[in-house]
């Protein structure tokens, strides 16, 4: 009798320890949704949104498709930024997720600033696209520009971006709901905000020669994001340098403190995270990692995807592939492209 | 003064005010067709571009502004695929890799053509830079697959630069009109008249049905006319020098030189009434010996 009655309240109490701990990235999931959104009772129906982003879906239709684009510029740039590493985003794809993404790791702080960075960017440039009609071009700068240029073309609306952008990606951190897993919504909301921050960095000058016959005469400039890719090249340089926190007592809140440094605040644009990663070596269900066998690997490298680093001292095993390519193309004026095939055999390496 | 103007178009050309919704931004690129405004990329062959093209414009009306200011240019025939070089950059042909000049067609045409840009005061830009292009291979557009192909180039001399527009003279002795016959390659006298509809961008007067020719040079019997409607179509500038003071057209004495196969109108009059020395010098003409 005793043995039954404990175990119910503790399946509960797991339950929702899970749910809040994942809830804010599950709106990734939408990357997977091939339904065109335009009548608000598909919003029930998507995948991976709480209450206030189905809310939000409901009056703001049009930015739905946006958003979905932004959650396939997640996947595709996180897999390709870490495709050189033993975790390589694999599981990003939710809404269930691996104990990877689950749980406070660095892993985790990486993908929570790229989405926060991702969807804002993504609204940003719909804005100057026209593809959002909900918004514009940013503003033209105040600043009077130098002899010789001018303010012109449609600058990236960073300000829209932002504002949508971290309404729907924050909602779930932001739920009223007590729960032991504070600490986890700091963690998740500071690294949101710094990957809103890369993006702000990521606002630059852009200018194109406009002078008569292509003189640079009349240089026409622009503010402008610089691409998705290059931010998250960004945020993984902060990946590798992320800090530990704890969630300790500081005046009458707890807040998130560095580990093992001195007493110090959290800088703005660091990130950081509450559990330390395996080594994603050898395949491990309970903390997400699927291991590195059968993983490629670069036998002449001396990087992350080198073998020695990639198979983790296991050893790797040479295989040739044969690949037939196109070769010797060649233009047509006017205008057509001929090209012959041509058989090439490659040498892999895989880990053992 | 009529260099001044020129340029003072040039510049009207370039400074155009680029309005905000016409601009997109840069992501993968897509095909549109080829503006029916972009007068410097019509009838090559191909009617729909890579956008961004390789100039970085974004939208097609971004590429047809800034393609306007190299009309005049053209008009100079400069190079004859000097327009190829042009649209590769600005109406790129739409393939699935992108196609750019070769470096020896950048070298062939900027030689031809920056003296030309240099006489009204612009360099080479470095937007055209020859360096940037690749070194011949078999994907980038050379002048040598184009006279493989055929193109409407056969054996044709790439003309030797000239600051020289024509100019409406006024006669002043009938000798020193013989004395120009004897200089030039050919002399006629044509009627303008203006096109009621212009269908082309360029090409506003045709040619009266009468031609008198007064010197056929090393042009043969038919092909005066064919020479100078091609004339009409390409000079632009020359023909805008001699409309100036008659927009509905006139009768003109032209003068000038052949180089292959093109026309070259180097001097002109206007054959109005009362034009004595004109009509003293064509008479004379008939048995004019030049001298040497």
């Amino acid at each position: 009798m005793k043995r039954t009655f404990p175990s119910l309240p503790l399946c509960l109490l797991t339950f929702l320890l899970l749910s809040q701990q994942c809830t804010g990235i599950r709106w990734l999931a939408l990357s997977q949704t091939a339904q065109h959104i335009n009548k608000t009772q598909h919003c029930k129906t998507l995948p991976g949104l709480v209450s206030s982003q189905a809310q939000l879906c409901r009056s703001n239709l049009e930015l739905m498709q946006t958003i979905i684009q932004a959650a396939r510029e997640v996947k595709k740039v996180c897999q390709k930024t870490f495709t050189d590493m033993r975790w390589n985003c694999s599981s990003i794809d939710g809404p269930k997720f691996l104990p990877d993404l689950e749980r406070g790791t660095r892993e985790s702080a990486f993908v929570y600033a790229l989405s926060a960075a991702a969807i804002s960017h993504t609204i940003a440039r719909a804005c100057t696209s026209g593809d959002l009609r909900l918004c514009s071009c940013g503003p033209i700068p105040g600043e009077i520009p130098e002899p010789g240029y001018r303010w012109g073309g449609c600058a990236d609306n960073i300000h829209y971006g932002l504002l949508m952008g971290s309404k729907f990606s924050d909602a779930p951190m932001k739920m009223k709901k007590k729960s032991g897993s504070h600490a986890n919504k700091l963690m998740h909301l500071h690294n949101s905000e710094v990957g809103r921050q890369a993006l702000r960095d990521a606002l630059v000058m852009k200018c194109k020669c406009h002078g008569v016959s292509g003189s640079c005469s009349i240089r026409t400039c622009w503010r402008g994001l610089l691409d998705l890719k290059d931010i998250a090249i960004d945020l993984k340089t902060k990946y590798l340098s992320a800090t530990k926190v704890v969630h300790r007592p500081m005046g009458t809140r707890k807040q998130l403190v560095p580990k093992d440094i001195d007493i110090r605040p959290v800088r703005e644009n660091e990130l950081v995270y509450l559990q330390s990663s395996p080594d994603y070596c050898m395949k491990n269900d309970k903390l997400g990692s699927f291991g590195t066998q059968d993983r490629q690997c670069n036998k002449t490298s001396s990087g992350s995807d080198s073998c020695d680093l990639m198979c983790c001292g296991r050893g790797y095993n040479p295989y040739t592939e044969r690949v037939v390519e196109r070769c010797h193309c060649k233009y047509h004026w006017c205008c057509y492209v001929t090209c012959k095939k041509c058989d090439k055999t490659v040498e892999k390496y895989v880990c053992k | 003064m009529m260099l001044a103007a020129f340029a003072l178009l040039l510049l009207l050309l370039g400074i155009g005010a680029m309005p905000n919704g016409h601009w997109e931004h840069q992501g993968t690129s897509r095909c549109v067709p080829i503006p029916a405004n972009m007068a410097l990329c019509q009838g090559l062959g191909y009617s729909s571009m890579r956008m961004p093209n390789l100039l970085g414009h974004e939208s097609p009306a971004e590429a047809v502004q800034q393609s306007t200011s190299w009309l005049p240019l053209l008009a100079r025939e400069c190079h004859p695929h000097a327009r190829i070089f042009l649209c590769s950059l600005f109406a790129p042909v739409c393939l699935e890799r992108i196609i750019s000049p070769c470096r020896s067609l950048c070298v062939s045409v900027r030689d031809s053509c920056a003296p030309i840009m240099n006489c009204y005061g612009y360099p080479w830009p470095r937007i055209l830079q020859c360096d940037q292009f690749p070194k011949d291979h078999l994907m980038c557009i050379s002048s040598v697959a184009n006279l493989q192909n055929g193109t409407s180039n056969e054996g044709r001399v790439v003309p030797r630069a000239s600051c020289t527009d024509c100019e409406l003279e006024e006669a002043t002795s009938s000798k020193e009109l013989l004395d120009l016959f004897c200089k030039s390659d050919f002399v006629v006298k044509v009627r303008l008249s203006k096109l009621n509809s212009s269908s082309s961008v360029l090409t506003m007067f045709f040619l009266g049905s009468r031609l008198e020719v007064l010197k056929h040079g090393p042009l043969l019997g038919g092909e005066m006319r064919s020479r100078l409607t091609l004339w009409l179509e390409r000079d632009a500038t020359c023909v805008g020098n001699l409309t100036r003071n008659h927009p509905n057209g006139g009768t003109f004495l032209l003068t000038g030189t052949v180089t292959g196969k093109r026309l070259l109108v180097n001097k002109a009059f206007s054959w109005g009434k009362r034009q004595r020395h004109l009509n003293q010098a064509a008479r004379k003409w008939k048995s004019h010996r030049c001298r040497g």
